[in-house]
């Protein structure tokens, strides 16, 4: 038995050496350069480059500024702009001037020019595919304009820029209103052969940042936006989320407005017989505002304001429905899969739908369920 | 000649060790890459790939246990002998045996190294991206090592102590991804051919290699306990677990997606969200856990091939522990032999077809040499009657 | 059911009707009774609680005529079996529906005030199941019930328009005239809705324990309730004034939010106010469902088993009932509805079993002296 003994402590021997060496990935985290965001332009000089810009925060900064206050929190972070052939080449060029190895596993934001996102940007996102790092919960954004000026933002609410971002994002999706576009989505919706990718849209302005929309692609190119009303009605649509509050003007009064708080969405797709697909949206939701009293009985005033809501939410939707199909002729709406999921025999195979998209007839239905007119009483 | 000299102990393995260590056998990397594989062939319907496939893995394995109950308390390598050879001539047996001990053997031996080879790759490529190839698998054979030096008894206890860190992450995960589930991309079923269903199910099949080293370990099982019942519920429970880590990857991925993802259920612990939760990198710590799972396998086809070689020598622990020794240094040089990720699929998916062959034709082949061997007897015996 | 033990104290008898009494309307109340009346708002309570002491008085008589027997059990030996049988369902379905709307308005209030991101059905779930938990004991516990909880449901309501007090400007109560004295009829016949709840008193009556004073039980009783509502009703009036009340959709919400103001102690206080008040909502439709459970457990004389698979079954078609109206408007004519239903219910019914038990009774007496003349 000595014999096992001593083989028995030898192997023990050396898994404890090699195990308490440490190992080849051990990276402090005062090692790393944690790129938070990350923005993607075009050089303005030569139109072959992408020109890369990254926010990495400061520690030292960070600590020190909730100690102070947020005056000197905008120099909390450190904005660096490099150019190059590809992204890993910019990113490879980064590295050249940084003291520190570049880490993306903390990367919460992609900012895509709109210039590029016209372009297409499938390029752009093969490394992002290939890189372990990169979590498929980043979220991309199209920003009007440069993209760099979305990380070069100074929010004060917040030391650091991204974070600011992240919670507006974060907040309008909890609120059901930004939609939770996030790469992984994009990834899934630009390999499936039934729909096609949006993603938000955003501009920044020098201190602040404002969500406009969703960008609306097709295969990897950006074909156009959708503005906040459009994408509110395409979240009731597509996600079964609120969306924002709806505000009406009141028929047959000087200014009066009312305002209409969904706050659940329901939705059912129906296709005919003859192919053609049907929405079925339900709205419940509460009066949060009303400018101008109508003097007329509350049980009139339900009806009159349901139909009034229902008459907006189909003009928005067809106006959504003109613009996907017409303009963009891009799918988001998820309809190819339903398509797929439930006629794939007797329409799919036979149809090719990147093409008939355009011209599938499609209704909306608003069924809108007033539950309450908030803490007033009438 | 004393069968039970090798082992002082004796047949004590209890239903649920029998279980815990098929099941985590079963379940090893192969589930990393489950999603993908089965829906490359049956694209939306992926899920019916392990469904079917475990239907072939319950008659292989119902046929082991037959085989395990005919010579109770005997391994693969002490009844094959007996199968092939006569009494009157025991080298008979002991030469017909032979190739088919070897097969088994190899074939087992070559599975550890792959398997630890492709756990490396998941390592290597997701997390740990600066360490070298080698380390991660020495590291992972001196653990393995450490495991032989031990008795069976001592295996089964390991696996029912891991048992737990297998199942639970698994289901965690698939669990969990369902929030972000699109079960649109489960429909349709019926449009895929039967020669593309069937390439997906040998895809599924593959996935449940593993139980063959219950040729061996049946041996020790108690004889009071059903192994049966045994086999079927850790094939239930594997199957289960499967076809929801596929749906779970289908409906969050959709197929398109997943066929151009390396190791899908890790992207399924990427993408997966859960509230509350701090670890934002979830996928380092799952696979700090999924180490116990691949552990698991590579282990229990490593102690299979080593004890079956005790047993064929007919030696004690202290040859099993030098022949552990030994055998891990070819066992390293082989899984180094592919040289990129391609190269190990291709082995990998090799590998599965010779476990389809192992899995299905051994027991199948023994069954009938012994009721031939059966129907001589009874007519010698018939014969010596008359 | 004869084996039921009769052992109600005085003081869980008032409980059990104070709680029954007191439950959403105590949210509304400043606006109702000012509706017609204006500043005079608080005759109101006064009035309904006028009307309501006449029933109240019926039930007290009946309680004493016919110790531990419920209306179940009366109504047919006053009525004859027919009227008493339709009297009995009258009564159970006017209990059913009133404790579905009850749940809905506690709802509303909750999902428009503090949770207006939380389903309705959510909330009405839970509460209907912690009633259904009610429901599968006895009736002893249910009274243990009330008199645990009826402290967390006097202390607020009483405490609240106390403490708002403190911002009342008391000209709002001025000047004292009444218009016209029809208003302050219908409003008391609006307000006495609020005392609704003290004809359960014909369930809960029957178990007393003999000798127990109903009489001055239910007078203790129908004091608090009217004490509370009274000063709801004044403190919503000196803090608002009359015309503002007419636009709070839940004045004595309000007055909650209005204390927070002064800085008296938590932030955003109507949260912890609803979260006490559950309680008294809970006790409201308690009652109310339990009473139903349990007569109909009477009527078809079946025991525990058949109460508690009738609750779980009555509690489904209670749960849609209560998500029939479709908006606060709705809500509130099917409440207008109901409370027509309740008159019924709540007044004649009592009222004319009442008198005809006493006239039954003098015949009686009349025959019996003459039988005795004529033994003589």
């Amino acid at each position: 038995m000595s014999m096992g003994k001593f083989l028995r402590y030898f192997a023990l021997l050396i898994v404890c050496t090699s195990l308490l060496t440490g190992c080849w990935d051990r990276r402090e985290l005062e090692e790393r350069a944690s790129v938070l965001a990350i923005a993607i332009d075009q050089d303005e000089d030569d139109e072959n480059l992408y020109k890369m810009t990254v926010q990495i925060p400061i520690p030292i900064k960070i600590a020190g500024s909730s100690g102070k206050g947020g005056g000197s929190g905008a120099d909390a972070v450190k904005i660096m702009s490099v150019t190059g052939r590809t992204v890993t080449d910019a990113a490879n060029n980064l590295q050249m001037r940084l003291n520190q190895r570049l880490f993306l596993g903390h990367t919460r934001i992609l900012a895509l020019s709109e210039e590029i996102a016209r372009k297409g940007i499938q390029d752009i996102m093969d490394s992002f595919r290939r890189e372990p790092q990169i979590r498929r919960l980043l979220w991309p954004i199209v920003v009007r304009g440069k993209a760099s000026t979305l990380l070069e933002i100074k929010p004060r609410i917040e030391p650091i820029p991204v974070v600011f971002l992240m919670g507006l994002i974060e907040n309008g999706m909890k609120l059901g209103r930004i939609p939770d576009q996030t790469l992984g989505d994009y990834f899934n919706q630009t390999s499936n052969l039934t729909m096609e990718p949006f993603l938000n849209y955003v501009e920044a302005s020098k201190n602040e940042v404002s969500w406009k929309g969703v960008a609306v692609f097709r295969g990897h190119k950006m074909m156009g936006i959708l503005d906040h009303l459009q994408t509110w009605a395409l979240i009731q649509l597509r996600n079964e989320k609120p969306g924002g509050d709806i505000v009406i003007a009141l028929p047959k009064t000087k200014n009066g407005y009312v305002s209409f708080r969904p706050h659940f969405a329901k939705k059912k797709v129906t296709i005919q017989d003859d192919f053609s697909a049907t929405f079925h949206c339900e709205l419940q939701g509460d009066i949060v505002e009303l400018t101008e009293d109508l003097h007329i009985p509350p049980e009139q005033f339900v009806t009159q304001m349901q139909a009034l809501i229902k008459k907006e939410m189909e003009n928005r939707a067809k106006k959504l429905l003109q613009q996907l199909q017409k303009q963009y002729n891009s799918d988001i709406l998820k309809l190819g899969l339903t398509l797929r999921a439930k006629h794939y025999h007797d329409y799919w195979k036979t149809h090719d739908w990147k093409k008939d998209f355009r011209d599938f007839p499609i209704r909306v239905k608003y069924t809108i369920k007033l539950r309450r007119l908030g803490m007033e009483m009438q | 000649m004393n069968r039970r000299e090798g082992h002082g102990w004796h047949q004590t393995l209890s239903m649920w060790q029998q279980i815990c260590l098929i099941t985590s056998t079963l379940i090893g990397v192969g589930v990393l890459t489950l999603p993908r594989t089965t829906s490359s062939k049956l694209f939306e319907a992926g899920w019916i790939a392990p469904l079917i496939g475990s239907a072939g893995a319950f008659v292989s394995l119902w046929l082991i246990v037959k085989l395990s109950k005919r010579y109770p308390g005997e391994t693969f390598i002490e009844y094959s002998h007996k199968v092939w050879g006569s009494a009157r001539r025991p080298w008979v047996g002991k030469v017909f045996s032979l190739p088919w001990i070897c097969t088994y053997l190899v074939y087992l031996y070559f599975s550890t190294a792959v398997v630890s080879r492709v756990f490396g790759e998941v390592v290597v490529t997701s997390v740990l991206l600066q360490t070298p190839l080698e380390v991660i698998l020495i590291t992972m054979f001196l653990l393995v090592l450490f495991l032989c030096m031990h008795e069976v008894e001592v295996v089964a206890r390991v696996n029912e102590l891991l048992f737990p860190f297998i199942i639970l992450p698994l289901l965690f995960i698939a669990i969990a991804s369902f929030q972000k589930a699109e079960f649109g991309n489960l429909l349709p079923i019926n449009h895929v051919s039967m020669r593309s269903t069937a390439e997906g199910v040998y895809e599924g099949i593959y996935s449940y290699s593993g139980f063959e080293i219950m040729f061996v370990f049946f041996a020790y099982a108690n004889q009071n306990t059903n192994k049966e019942l045994a086999g079927f519920y850790s094939l239930l429970i594997a199957a289960l677990l499967y076809m929801l880590i596929v749906v779970a990857g289908i409906s969050v991925f959709g197929y398109e997606e997943l066929q151009r993802v390396t190791w899908p259920t890790l992207e399924l612990v990427k993408s997966t969200q859960v509230p509350g939760f701090i670890l934002e990198r979830l996928e380092s710590a799952f696979l700090a856990v999924w180490v116990s799972a691949v552990f698991t396998t590579v282990a229990n086809a490593y102690y299979a091939v080593v004890y079956s070689l005790r047993q064929l020598f007919r030696k004690g622990i202290r040859f099993q522990r030098v022949v552990a020794f030994v055998l891990l240094v070819p066992l390293f040089f082989f899984s180094r032999i592919p040289q990129n990720i391609t190269e190990v699929f291709k082995l990998a998916s090799l590998l599965g077809l010779s476990s389809l062959v192992i899995n299905l034709l051994f027991p199948v082949v023994y069954w009938v040499a012994i009721l031939i061997r059966d129907m001589v007897t009874r007519r010698e015996g018939r014969n010596v009657d008359g | 059911m004869e084996n039921q033990q009769r052992n109600f104290g005085t003081w869980q008898i008032t409980s059990i009707m104070i709680s029954s009494m007191i439950g959403v309307g105590i949210l509304t109340i400043p606006r109702t009774s000012t509706m017609l009346l204006q500043q005079a708002g608080w005759i109101g309570p006064i009035s309904g609680a006028l009307i309501a002491g006449v029933a109240v008085t019926a039930i007290v008589y009946l309680g004493n005529q016919f110790p531990g027997l419920t209306f179940v059990e009366f109504m047919p030996r006053i009525f004859g079996s027919v009227i008493g049988t339709m009297c009995i369902c009258l009564f159970i379905l006017y209990q059913f529906f009133n404790a579905g709307i009850t749940a809905r308005v506690f709802g509303e209030v909750v999902v428009t005030s503090v949770l207006p991101d939380t389903p309705l059905e959510v909330i009405i779930v839970t509460l209907l199941l912690l009633v259904l938990f009610l429901c599968c004991h006895e009736i002893e516990v249910v009274a243990r019930v009330n008199e645990l909880l009826i402290p967390f449901l006097l202390l607020p309501s009483l405490l609240i328009p106390l403490v708002s007090f403190m911002n009342a400007d008391w000209y709002n109560l001025l000047p004292f005239h009444v218009e016209s004295w029809t208003d302050v009829v219908k409003t008391g016949l609006d307000t006495y809705t609020l005392y609704t709840g003290y004809e359960l008193l014909m369930v809960y009556f029957a178990f007393a324990i003999p000798g127990a004073r109903l009489g001055v039980a239910s007078i203790t009783g129908m004091s608090f309730a009217f004490v509370v509502y009274m000063i709801s009703v004044i403190a919503g009036i000196s803090v608002f004034g009359y015309e503002e009340l007419q636009r709070l959709i839940w004045p004595t919400l309000e007055l909650v939010k209005v204390t927070q103001r002064t800085g008296w102690f938590l932030e955003r206080f109507e949260s912890a106010f609803l979260a006490i008040w559950v309680a008294s909502v809970f006790t409201t439709i308690g009652n109310m469902f339990y009473a139903t459970i349990f007569s109909l457990r009477q009527w078809f004389r079946k025991g525990i088993r058949f109460q508690r698979i009738s609750a779980i079954v009555m509690m489904v078609p209670l749960f849609f009932f209560s998500l029939i109206p479709q908006n606060i408007v709705e809500l509130y004519s099917y409440l207008k509805h109901l409370t027509t239903m309740g008159y019924m219910v709540t007044i004649f019914i009592p009222i004319l079993l009442a008198i005809t038990q006493f006239m039954r009774n003098k015949i009686n007496k009349g025959r019996k002296e003459n039988i005795e003349k004529g033994g003589t």
